[in-house]
């Protein structure tokens, strides 16, 4: 069935499949291991709490794509509609907390100057919950009387949802009879071991944008690729300089797993999820990488696994074994079996850690001034990969957020070292 | 400047409460205030209290307070009526008896009232005492261990699946009077089960089969009515391929 046949139903109780990326997530997520990321912002001022209710309520037609309840059918899950309030809650707990089975996948919360929004990746990716934030943000602002200029762009309350924002975009862009992506050897694995539950917690670094850029110019390469350069440095000192057990040392092979946002590379409006993986790496068994060296490959790996045709293979992988005749009548309860097995034979175990770039973000200058900066939770990775890092920009300050569930702050800290060797002021927020 | 000292919001200066954490406001007379926000903290339990503002565990202790001191003054004085009047423990000891019965009873069901098979597992063996003793009591009649403990360890055994159930059911609509109704239905074939063992010597079950039969068609209907009709319409994205 199509889509536009599920979506053509009255607006108030539609349903749709879930995209090819949130597939993965029902069979895999569990108390601690939640698939839900945050994006927070921290203000100048204490929340004015009336104005926060009265921004939720008077956007929550604008989003119905993340009004809906996950629902299992016979042979996959599906969204439906659900007529429920956005929940706003205190924000007093950790952050990225799972969300209760069969209820709603988004939050708001907020706690003295911080107003934070928490998705599960079933619903969206940074991209599209960032676009909620936005519009939340916005309307917290009008309604503290702050003017916005007409031009800025975001998604209006007053609008009627586009149809293209619900849009599975994989299924768009996925081209048929192309060759798939080959599966990769196994990466190696920080050797630290589990924090006890809770599992997950956060360190923020907060740098400054101007500094982080200037040695990134120094190198000619983009931001993100000097902190993809900078993490896999970090990891090889790790390696190299840390005991650990001959088990995880068998493995030589240093990937990052990068989120690549493909309506970049793609036209869609989609509010869903719609991004790709990239793995960049160095391989430790062809010797010592230097840090320029480590910058070199990382650059032309990024230059060349973002290329269109090579991101053509990644998606026909995913989405081709999605339409496949055969597993698609495969009933829903096997099915995931069968994904958390090869969520970490094919998945996990591919990389080593996971760094995600939201990129840098900006507001109209009225309430630019009102915020301080904006950080970005990654979602608790698995007890294999122990530590992810968000990124995003605001103002001139970047915060790079590591969520950690091992019981080591090492690379943290070795992280914090480098750049500061770098002449790169760092300072720890919350 | 209102603040909210459980969350570190501004409040509106009409709000009395914070609409977040439902925490009273307070006055603040500075903006940005450095104080930490204090947790929300629950008064202790010896001190006077609010009904209102009792978690829910405090609630149940102050039920089980509240238990404890009605079933112990009975206690007594039944025992010191009887010891006045009888001048030895005579009648008394069916309330005593009775009345520690309903104390662990009300123990279990305050201080463990999620963990279940613990919570029927304890019930189960209070009451199969209470039962024994009573039998003792009235000149070992023997129908305690013959008919009585079999028949609560069933109606214990029924109550749990049950249970397990009703929490496990994603909708909690008319289905759960369908898992009433079927639990009824076993338990009348239980009970007659029993009882003709114990009366007739031989396993022989009568009435309980159309009760069970009726239960069950019931149970059909209604459970027709939540599941396939509810979902009559959601049929196609259930089975969306």
């Amino acid at each position: 069935m199509s889509q536009e046949n599920e979506l053509k139903q009255n607006d108030d109780n539609f349903w749709y499949p879930l995209d090819n990326a949130a597939k993965i997530f029902p069979a895999i997520t569990t108390e601690e291991h939640t698939s839900v990321f945050r994006i927070s912002a921290s203000l100048n001022h204490n929340v004015h709490i009336k104005s926060l209710f009265q921004a939720v309520r008077s956007i929550e037609s604008r989003f119905p794509y993340y009004k809906v309840l996950l629902k299992e059918g016979f042979f996959w899950f599906y969204f439906e509609s659900a007529d429920f309030l956005t929940p706003v809650e205190v924000d007093n707990k950790i952050p990225c907390r799972s969300f209760k089975k069969g209820g709603h996948l988004f939050r708001v919360l907020a706690a003295n100057n911080r107003i934070s929004v928490e998705f599960s990746h079933l619903l969206t990716d940074g991209t599209g919950a960032f676009e909620y934030f936005k519009t939340l943000l916005i309307c917290y602002f009008k309604e503290r009387a702050l003017e916005i200029p007409s031009d800025f762009n975001y998604l209006k309350p007053t609008e009627r949802p586009d149809r293209d924002e619900f849009e599975d975009a994989y299924n768009r862009y996925f081209k048929e009879n192309i060759p798939t992506n080959s599966k990769r050897p196994k990466a190696f694995h920080l050797p630290f071991p589990v924090h006890y539950k809770p599992h997950y917690s956060v360190l923020n670094i907060l740098v400054s944008m101007a500094a982080i850029k200037t040695k990134a110019r120094e190198k000619n390469v983009s931001i993100t690729v000097y902190l993809i350069a900078v993490y896999l440095h970090v990891i090889q000192e790790i390696f190299e300089k840390t005991e650990f057990s001959r088990r995880h040392r068998k493995y030589k092979k240093l990937s990052i797993e990068v989120p690549v946002n493909l309506r970049k590379i793609y036209p869609s409006e989609t509010m869903r999820n719609f991004s790709l993986f990239v793995m960049p790496e160095i391989d430790l068994s062809l010797g010592h990488y230097s840090f320029d060296e480590i910058i070199k490959t990382v650059y032309h790996q990024m230059q060349l696994e973002t290329d269109e045709k090579l991101i053509n293979k990644i998606l026909a992988r995913n989405v081709g074994s999605e339409r496949n005749f055969l597993i698609r009548r495969i009933p829903l309860f096997i099915k995931s079996l069968v994904l958390r097995m090869n969520y970490y034979s094919l998945g996990s175990n591919q990389y080593s850690a996971v760094l995600t770039n939201l990129g840098k973000k900006d507001f109209p200058a009225t309430i630019r001034d009102q915020i301080e900066r904006l950080t970005l939770v990654p979602p608790p990775p698995n007890k294999n990969i122990k530590i992810s890092c968000g990124i995003i920009g605001f103002n001139n300050k970047l915060v790079l957020c590591f969520g950690n569930v091992s019981k080591s702050k090492e690379l943290e800290k070795r992280f914090i070292q480098f750049l500061v060797k770098q002449d790169i002021h760092v300072k720890l927020v919350t | 400047m209102n603040l909210c000292k459980n969350c570190g919001v501004e409040l509106d200066i009409n709000m009395n409460y914070c609409p977040l954490c439902g925490q009273k406001s307070t006055q603040s007379d500075s903006l940005f205030s450095d104080k930490k926000p204090e947790k929300k903290e629950f008064k202790a339990i010896n001190e006077p209290y609010n009904l209102n503002e009792l978690s829910a565990s405090q609630k149940r202790k102050v039920f089980w307070e509240l238990s404890a001191i009605i079933l112990a003054s009975s206690v007594v004085v039944s025992f010191i009526i009887d010891l006045i009047i009888s001048k030895e423990i005579n009648w008394s000891k069916y309330p005593i008896t009775i009345g520690i019965f309903l104390f662990i009873n009300i123990s279990l069901i305050s201080f463990i009232p999620k963990k279940i098979f613990i919570l029927l597992s304890g019930s189960f063996i209070s009451t199969s005492l209470f039962l024994i003793i009573l039998d003792l009591y009235i000149h070992n009649l023997g129908w305690g261990f013959k008919l009585g403990i079999p028949i609560i360890f069933f109606i214990y055994l029924i109550v749990f699946f049950l249970t397990v159930v009703v929490k496990k059911s994603r909708q909690k609509g008319i289905n759960l009077i369908a898992y009433f109704l079927i639990a009824a239905g076993i338990m009348g074939l239980c009970i007659e089960g029993i009882l003709s063992l114990h009366l007739l010597n031989r396993f022989e079950l009568r009435w309980s089969i159309i009760l069970l039969v009726s239960l069950l068609s019931a149970s059909g209907i209604l459970l027709f009515i939540h599941y396939r009709l509810k979902k009559a319409t959601d049929l196609k994205r259930f089975f969306h391929i």
